[in-house]
Formats: structure tokens, sequence, C-alpha cells
């Protein structure tokens, strides 16, 4: 793909992924071929700063874990009351990190 | 996630539940509807006043352990489902270990999948929505 659309690609997406992750997905995207330029840019990615007001609001009822698609722990959480409260307040540290990596790992899946 | 994590989380997350549990059965008092003494942290609950829909799940799963059945179902019907799964899980992870399988790894994964189908995801949510309601009705 031409870097030009590479660089827009990152300038925009670039907060979905952990900066240290960037230049390994700049190599990536580099390689791939530009049909694959549109499956890219409909990517379904979410947003971790949404994801920590999320957690923060309503993290309680594990609704944070259900968006970032571990379903099985989302229940977990909802059935112990955000785990005591103490899996709440944990989830609100580590959420941001999760949603990043989930967005990598579906990123993987386009590219590789 | 993969099976030695999940293992290790499901088997940390049992131990807490039993010691939470073990806690509230060694106190001996009479569980009030909104008795603050008993309750564990509910964020949702301090903040609004409004108790959450796993609201009384100790008191449900206490009640159960002395075999209490409708008492349990009517302090959170949840209760039941917590109460199975911490006296299934642990065995059934040991039985895993020992055999040096997969089974309770591959149920949590079709699990997962099950409700992660539309239909199923919105028949969960509505009836927790209506076990919620109960709860603020109950005056949890």
């Amino acid at each position: 793909m031409e870097e030009n659309k590479v660089d827009m690609f990152i300038m925009a997406n670039g907060k979905y992924f952990e900066s240290m992750q960037i230049p390994q997905i700049k190599d990536q995207l580099l390689k791939l071929d530009d049909s694959k330029w549109i499956m890219i840019q409909s990517m379904n990615l979410k947003d971790p700063t949404i994801m920590l007001v999320i957690s923060v609001i309503v993290g309680q009822l594990g609704i944070d874990r259900f968006m970032i698609g571990d379903t099985g722990l989302g229940i977990a959480k909802l059935l112990t009351c955000g785990g005591l409260g103490i899996w709440t307040i944990v989830d609100w540290f580590l959420i941001q990190g999760i949603t990043r990596e989930k967005n990598l790992e579906r990123l993987r899946q386009f590219i590789y | 996630m993969t099976r030695n994590k999940l293992y290790l989380l499901v088997i940390s997350i049992c131990s807490a539940g039993y010691i939470w549990i073990a806690y509230h059965l060694s106190r001996t008092e009479s569980f009030v509807a909104g008795n603050e003494s008993n309750l564990g942290f509910c964020l949702m609950r301090s903040i609004t006043g409004v108790p959450c829909p796993s609201c009384g799940m100790t008191r449900s799963v206490t009640t159960l352990a002395h075999g209490h059945l409708s008492e349990a179902l009517w302090w959170n019907p949840l209760g039941i489902i917590m109460f199975a799964s911490m006296i299934t899980f642990p065995v059934w992870i040991l039985y895993d270990v020992i055999r040096r399988k997969d089974s309770f790894y591959k149920f949590f994964i079709s699990t997962e999948n099950f409700f992660r189908n539309r239909p199923v995801a919105i028949i969960a949510i509505i009836l927790v929505i209506i076990n919620w309601i109960w709860n603020i009705f109950k005056f949890l």
C-alpha cells in the first residue's frame, strides 16, 4: 500500500493501538496490497478513551468487558456485582491497555 | 485468554468468593433488606442508592448454603447460578489439571459463543433487567 495512505491511516487510528506497536503496524500495512484498503478503513475498532468512560460509569455491570468482547468475564463481573467492587476498580486501570490489545488482534486478522 | 490463565483466574475468583461467603456465614446476624453491614461494596448503590442486578447475591448464596432454596430465590435468583458455579468450577478445573485436559476451557469458550448470539444475548439482557427491577422493588 502507498506510504501516504498508510500514514493517513496511522494518523487517524494511532490512538487505538499501543504506541510501541505502531512501527510494526506501519511495516505490515506497507507490504499489504491496495485491495485491502477498503477493508481496513471500515474496521470496527474500539476507542480506549470511550471504554474508560464506560468502565467508570457502568463498569460494575460488566458492560466494559462485554464491549471489548470478553463475554465470559463480563458475565462473571455482572454476577459478582463488579467483583465486590474490587474488579470494577481494577478494570478502570486495565481497560485501556486491554482495548488496545484487542484492537491490535483485530487488525492482525485483517492484515496477516 | 489461554487455558492456564483462565484456570488461574477462575480459581482466584472462586477462592475470593469462598472467603467472602465463609466470612458471612460465620457472622450470625439477621438479614434485613437494606441492612448496610451485610453488604459488599456496590458502587452503584452507594452513589445512586439504586441496587444493581446482582445485589443480594451474598445473602442468596449464604441462605442456599443453609439449604433454604425459596429464600435464596427471593434474595436473588442469580444466586443459584453462582452457587452451582462455585461448587462445580473448582472441581472441574482440578479434574482438568490432574488429567491434563482442557474440557473446562472448551466449556468456557462455547458458553461465550453461545451468549454472543444476538437472540440469546437479548433474552439474557431482558432477564437481567427484569431481575434488576425486581431488586429495586424489593428495596435491596
